[in-house]
């Protein structure tokens, strides 16, 4: 195979379970992502991000002392963090709904149920890659734009007095 | 009523992970027939590591105190089982972990003889390979009428 456009790519896998480091490490190695860190929990995440360039992050949710969240959270809205728009997909097998939001609202670019699958976790990368969303910043809240389906040609109704007096597109 | 403001970036507004045109090729390697055989063998790989994990957390689930050792077990489970060949451990546990989710939504204690059926039945379908695939469809059927009429129930 030529080379992958996906070699010169830079991953982190956050993640405190050993065998999943390998296998997510395994499967982007498939695609040609081999220039790959890893970090056993969130804080030990933030300290890789601090030290290199990451153009994707595969991140578990429960982890101690700093969770999937906590860390997803630390790298959109800390005054510290390197890249702030770095494609995030969180991996978990704690998919009840509460976790699901929280991850949402966190600013995750992508969830992905476990068990993994090649197929599940190349489909998060091809949404990353072909249909980048747009960002927003809000009170409380920066990350990808939690809307998934974006209606251009949308006409109403509309829900809110202030509606097209609010909105600043960059 | 004080009116809030957002700002959106697009795309083009911030970095992103590679070109238009490189995003074009990436998705055909994405794609690819060579990718997806070169995927189940890297799958086929990690069965080993899967299934001592998964042991570790059997282990931990059999040996928990309360539900929330086992809630946290199972759904290390859930993400181990199917990875491990054990599908059907994996399948009894996708059935405790969304009783377990729905009681939390619900705010309810979660039935203490239900949870530990489904411990018995993920310790046997681990431990009892191909006997506990054959069963695995009736005891899944089951446990799910089980949990539904358990959740049916009103709360005290």
């Amino acid at each position: 195979m030529s080379k992958s456009k996906f070699d010169d790519l830079k991953a982190l896998i956050v993640e405190d379970n050993a065998h999943m480091r390998t296998l997510l490490r395994g499967l982007l190695g498939v695609i040609g992502i081999r220039d790959i860190a890893e970090a056993g929990n969130g804080q030990a995440g933030i300290g890789v991000l601090r030290e290199r360039k990451c153009d994707l992050v595969l991140s578990d949710l429960m982890m101690q002392p700093m969770d999937g969240i906590d860390f997803t959270q630390a790298v959109r809205n800390s005054d510290h963090s390197p890249n702030p728009f770095v494609p995030i997909i969180m991996i978990t097998g704690h998919t009840e709904k509460s976790r699901v939001e929280a991850a949402r609202d966190a600013g995750v670019t992508e969830f992905l149920a476990k068990p993994v699958t090649a197929h599940n976790l190349f489909s998060r990368i091809a949404e990353i890659v072909e249909r980048p969303r747009a960002f927003v910043r809000c009170e409380g809240y920066f990350g990808p734009d939690r809307r998934r389906r974006q209606i251009e040609d949308y006409a109403g109704p509309w829900r809110r007095k202030e509606d097209f007096q609010d909105m600043d597109v960059c | 009523m004080e009116k809030k403001s957002a700002q959106l970036i697009q795309p083009d507004g911030y970095p992103q992970m590679m070109s238009r045109q490189d995003a074009a090729h990436a998705m055909r390697v994405l794609r690819s027939a060579q990718t997806s055989v070169k995927a189940q063998v890297v799958m086929e790989s990690f069965v080993p590591a899967a299934r001592t994990g998964m042991m570790a957390q059997v282990a931990a689930l059999e040996a928990a105190d309360d539900i929330a050792e086992i809630s946290l077990a199972a759904h290390e489970i859930r993400g181990l089982a199917e990875p491990a060949g054990l599908r059907a451990a994996g399948r009894i546990t996708d059935v405790l972990c969304r009783y377990l989710d729905e009681t939390q939504v619900q705010g309810r204690a979660a039935d203490k003889a239900v949870v530990q059926l489904h411990v018995s039945a993920i310790l046997r379908a681990t431990h009892a390979e191909d006997e506990g695939r054959a069963n695995c469809d009736a005891i899944v059927s089951q446990l799910n009428q089980l949990v539904g009429r358990k959740l049916a129930e009103r709360i005290a």
